[in-house]
């Protein structure tokens, strides 16, 4: 019983970092119509500054939550500052461009940001202080680590709180609009190019976030962890269907459960990645625009 | 007429004759530097690397990342080949022969992945392909896992090379004359109106697919003979993203721009050694700013013909008096072939 | 002499609640120009869309001469014999207006791969014949000068008789043409009257005609179907049509 337990535990835990990863990405496709290859080396970079931050701040203030929420707030800016530099040089001048352009620019984009990382702070891994204290707690007969609770809720409230924004602010309304129709929205007296980047300044936040609860399950990272983040994106994204905030919620847990009960059942745990692999091929097979995605029928 | 293309079949062959003599004393009379033949070698072996690529992604404008698996299915099963079966410099085009074929195989099966998948979920699915043969081979011992698989017999020569190189130039030259290549450069401009005037999409992708990996198996056959050893991390991003650039550098839909992709992109990896990482990030640079300023590449959809070198020189003259007549030549940006 | 070439059997098409056409029944006769009119969003295209395999019918049967195509795949009906052009011109764009010809030729190659390659006499012949033929019907349809050049630089003129050059290289029995008259002067759209009856008789095609240029229907088609919300409003020769009570009142535009 407590294996369950603890197993759930875990699989809501990754789900969470999952879906939060998933809706950065998904955000900036619906929107701004891109598949950024970036993302993961955003995902990236925003760990890197969540963990110079802490480091600094570490030093001065000791107490864990202000370090924390401080470093957080640092990350999300400069990732955030990053993203909208990015959007602006690489990918707005390939607006009208057939797609691909764009896509290709991304994959040069994630490149660089890759090796300069690399370059400017090296290819050791490093580790993340500990900002969250974490106490075993009992549930169930399972043990439980406090951090768990706190990144599902911490992933919780943000998830709830972009809901909001895009249900109810007026800039949200106008995001929705846009992914429906370029036009419609420039109706709406606000500039597709502003919301374009507003995407990718949620997508970024999303990401940032997404860095900080994500090193606080996994605290080891070097500057080649984008490459996984970005497969996992996209496959969380893709198998709920990109471009869709409930798909990709549900694409993050359904990864997050073949991830975790995938190395339980087979021998060799780097099977895993072929099994995540070939549960993307069936539900694609079987629903070809993803768990919850729209079909979109061209005119003739 | 007929004696025209006859006189062209001569002067083409006593090329090829040409060639293969140069080639032969650069092997063997040691009047070039070594390294220097290396940078020649991989050029020949990439060229028809990226003519394969460009099949799919210039040509046919389906944006693939699959080439680094099939690259290293191409690698893999031609080194097999070579180390338990065929175990002879002589019998060394088979084992490229199997490695090509083996290529094509699984580019069949990635065509059919592309008829019920659009655009941007292809591109998903084919970089998932890649990562997955790239894991599926650091789990298989038997080729040596993350190790990766050595001793092969070194069986490419330059001269293997050129040839091949020759073969896949004359190959692709004649799919593009053909209903194939044809069908393909359609569905990349309307896909609804090519299937409407009676172009089997599902059949032509497949062709398509199948000749691409070909090459691309290839390719890998070659290199992997060359330096004799392969392992799966060759077959990582490194690979995916040297194919994008070389194809997007040197032109989309050409063979000459694979030409040039190939010989650019080749001459700055293999002098550049010592730049390590910055290797990678001048590669992400140039893909930046060739899909800003120069979207097809810098030979893309058209070829260099015996007619564009003779009109070299009136050409050259030409491009410096518009630059002195203060008009900027350059400042149109050519639109990729192919909507949407 | 009065050979069917093209039958509609109670066809349906939905698209969700949308009935675009509903129970639809009639034929075409070989030979015969058959004008397909109606008022905005009355299903016309769709029609069209169905016949030439865009989209599989909801229900209903399809048959083009024996063969019942209304299940077969668009490529497949298209060698069969129907070709067709848009409302919104589609060219290869990037092509050369012979290659965009060429293409059409693809249903009816039967070379292969191998042979291509290998550029055999099978390969080398078809392709001679192909090009034979295509530079005939650019030749029929005024196109010479155009030959090498790239479709989608071309007036819009010339455009609309590539598309329509390139649907007779499909080598059709039965030609659509999607309101080929769109944005012609009186003028021209006599020139198109006339280009449309010399293409019938020297192909010897059955044409079906979306148009709503009343001057063009009215003197060239045999014999008019006029559809309104997806379903037939009536049936037969211009004269009739045009003093036909509910055409009239379903129509807000007038006969010129």
């Amino acid at each position: 019983m407590s294996v369950y337990i603890q197993t759930f535990a875990n699989l809501l835990q990754l789900g969470s970092i999952y879906a939060l990863l998933a809706i950065g990405f998904s955000i900036v496709y619906g929107i701004a119509g891109l598949v950024n290859f970036a993302h993961g080396e955003i995902f990236m970079v925003s760990t890197y500054v969540l963990f110079f931050a802490a480091s600094a701040m570490y030093s001065v203030f000791q107490v864990n939550w202000i370090v924390y929420i401080l470093a957080l707030l640092i990350s999300i800016v400069v990732t955030s500052v990053l993203a909208f530099g990015i959007e602006k040089i690489a990918y707005r001048p390939l607006r009208k461009a057939p797609k691909v352009s764009v896509v290709v620019s991304s994959v040069g984009v994630g490149l660089m940001l890759e090796y300069l990382t690399l370059y400017f702070a090296g290819a050791e891994s490093k580790k993340m202080p500990v900002i969250v204290g974490s106490t075993a707690l009992k549930i169930g007969g399972a043990t439980i680590s406090s951090s768990t609770l706190v990144i599902i809720a911490v992933a919780l409230f943000f998830m709830i709180v972009l809901t909001l924004f895009l249900q109810k602010s007026r800039m949200g309304i106008a995001l929705r609009a846009v992914s429906q129709d370029e036009k419609a929205a420039s109706f709406m007296g606000i500039s597709p190019d502003v919301l374009i980047s507003l995407s990718f300044v949620i997508g970024a936040c999303m990401a940032a976030i997404g860095a900080s609860l994500y090193s606080v399950a996994y605290p080891i990272f070097d500057p080649y962890i984008g490459d996984n983040i970005n497969w996992w994106s996209f496959t969380a994204a893709v198998l709920g269907g990109i471009g869709s905030m409930k798909g990709a919620v549900l694409g993050g847990f359904l990864l997050a459960a073949v991830n975790i009960i995938a190395p339980m059942l087979l021998p060799v745990s780097s099977y895993r990645d072929i099994v995540a692999f070939a549960v993307l091929i069936i539900v694609l097979l079987i629903k070809p625009t993803g768990l919850l995605g729209k079909k979109l029928i061209e005119k003739v | 007429m007929n004696r025209n293309k006859n006189n062209k079949i001569i002067i083409n062959i006593i090329l090829f004759i040409i060639g293969l003599a140069i080639c032969f004393v650069f092997e063997n009379m040691g009047l070039i530097k070594s390294s220097i033949i290396l940078v020649i070698e991989y050029i020949g072996i990439y060229t028809i690397f990226v003519l394969g690529v460009n099949l799919i992604n210039g040509y046919l404008g389906v944006f693939s990342l699959a080439h680094a698996g099939v690259m290293a299915i191409g690698a893999y099963s031609s080194a097999l080949a070579s180390m338990y079966l065929f175990d002879s410099a002589l019998t060394f085009p088979i084992s490229i022969l199997i490695g090509g074929t083996m290529g094509m195989l699984a580019g069949m099966l990635l065509a059919v992945a592309s008829f019920k998948v659009s655009g941007d979920y292809l591109a998903i699915i084919t970089l998932g392909f890649s990562l997955i043969i790239k894991s599926i081979l650091q789990n298989m011992e038997f080729v040596g896992g993350s190790r990766g698989l050595r001793p092969i017999p070194q069986y490419t020569t330059l001269i293997y090379i050129y040839i091949c190189v020759i073969i896949a130039i004359i190959v692709v030259k004649k799919y593009i004359k053909s209903k194939f290549g044809r069908s393909i450069l359609a569905i990349r401009d309307d896909p609804v109106a090519a299937e409407l005037v009676s172009v089997n999409i599902r059949r032509s992708k497949i062709v398509a697919f199948g000749l691409s990996s070909f090459l691309i198996g290839v390719s890998g056959s070659l290199v992997a003979h060359l330096i004799a050893y392969t392992n799966p991390a060759s077959y990582g991003y490194t690979s995916i993203v040297d194919g994008l650039v070389m194809v997007y550098l040197g032109g989309v839909g050409s063979i000459t721009g694979s030409i040039i992709g190939a010989t650019v992109w080749q001459i700055l990896v293999q002098s550049l050694r010592g730049i390590g990482i910055w290797r990678w990030v001048i590669g992400g640079g140039i893909l930046v700013i060739v899909m800003i300023f120069l979207p097809n590449g810098i030979y893309g959809n058209r070829e260099l013909t015996w007619k564009d070198i003779k009109n070299l020189p009136g050409a050259i003259k030409e491009k410096i008096t518009s630059i002195r007549a203060g008009k900027a030549a350059g400042t149109n940006k050519k639109q990729k072939g192919g909507k949407q | 002499m009065s050979e069917t070439v093209v039958t509609f059997k109670n066809v349906c098409m939905y698209f969700g609640g949308v009935k675009a056409v509903d129970d639809l029944s009639f034929t075409v006769e070989k030979g015969k120009i058959f004008g397909l009119i109606g008022p905005n969003g009355a299903g016309k295209t769709t029609v069209f869309n169905v016949l030439s395999g865009v989209y599989i019918p909801t229900s209903g049967e399809i048959k083009h001469l024996d063969k019942v195509i209304n299940k077969i795949p668009a490529h497949e009906i298209a060698a069969h014999g129907i070709a067709r052009t848009f409302q919104n011109i589609r060219l290869f764009n990037n092509q050369s207006v012979l290659d965009n010809l060429k293409i059409a030729y693809y249903g009816h190659i039967k070379y292969n791969v191998v042979d291509a390659i290998l550029t055999s006499k099978r390969f080398r012949t078809e392709e001679a014949q192909i090009e034979k033929e295509c530079m005939q019907i650019l030749d029929f349809l005024d196109l010479g000068e155009y030959t090498h050049q790239k479709a989608g630089a071309l007036p819009y003129g010339a455009q609309r008789r590539i598309e329509i050059a390139r649907a007779i290289a499909c080598k059709p029995q039965v030609l659509l043409l999607d309101e080929p008259a769109a944005g012609m002067n009186p003028t021209e759209i006599d020139s198109l009257n006339n280009l449309i009856l010399n293409i019938r008789d020297h192909y010897g095609l059955t044409v079906m005609l979306v148009e709503h240029q009343m001057r063009l229907v009215m003197s060239i088609c045999d014999e008019i179907l006029v559809v309104n919300f997806g379903k037939k409003l009536a049936q037969g020769k211009p004269q009739e049509i045009q003093n036909n009570p509910a055409v009239l009142e379903a129509y807000l535009g007038k006969a010129k």
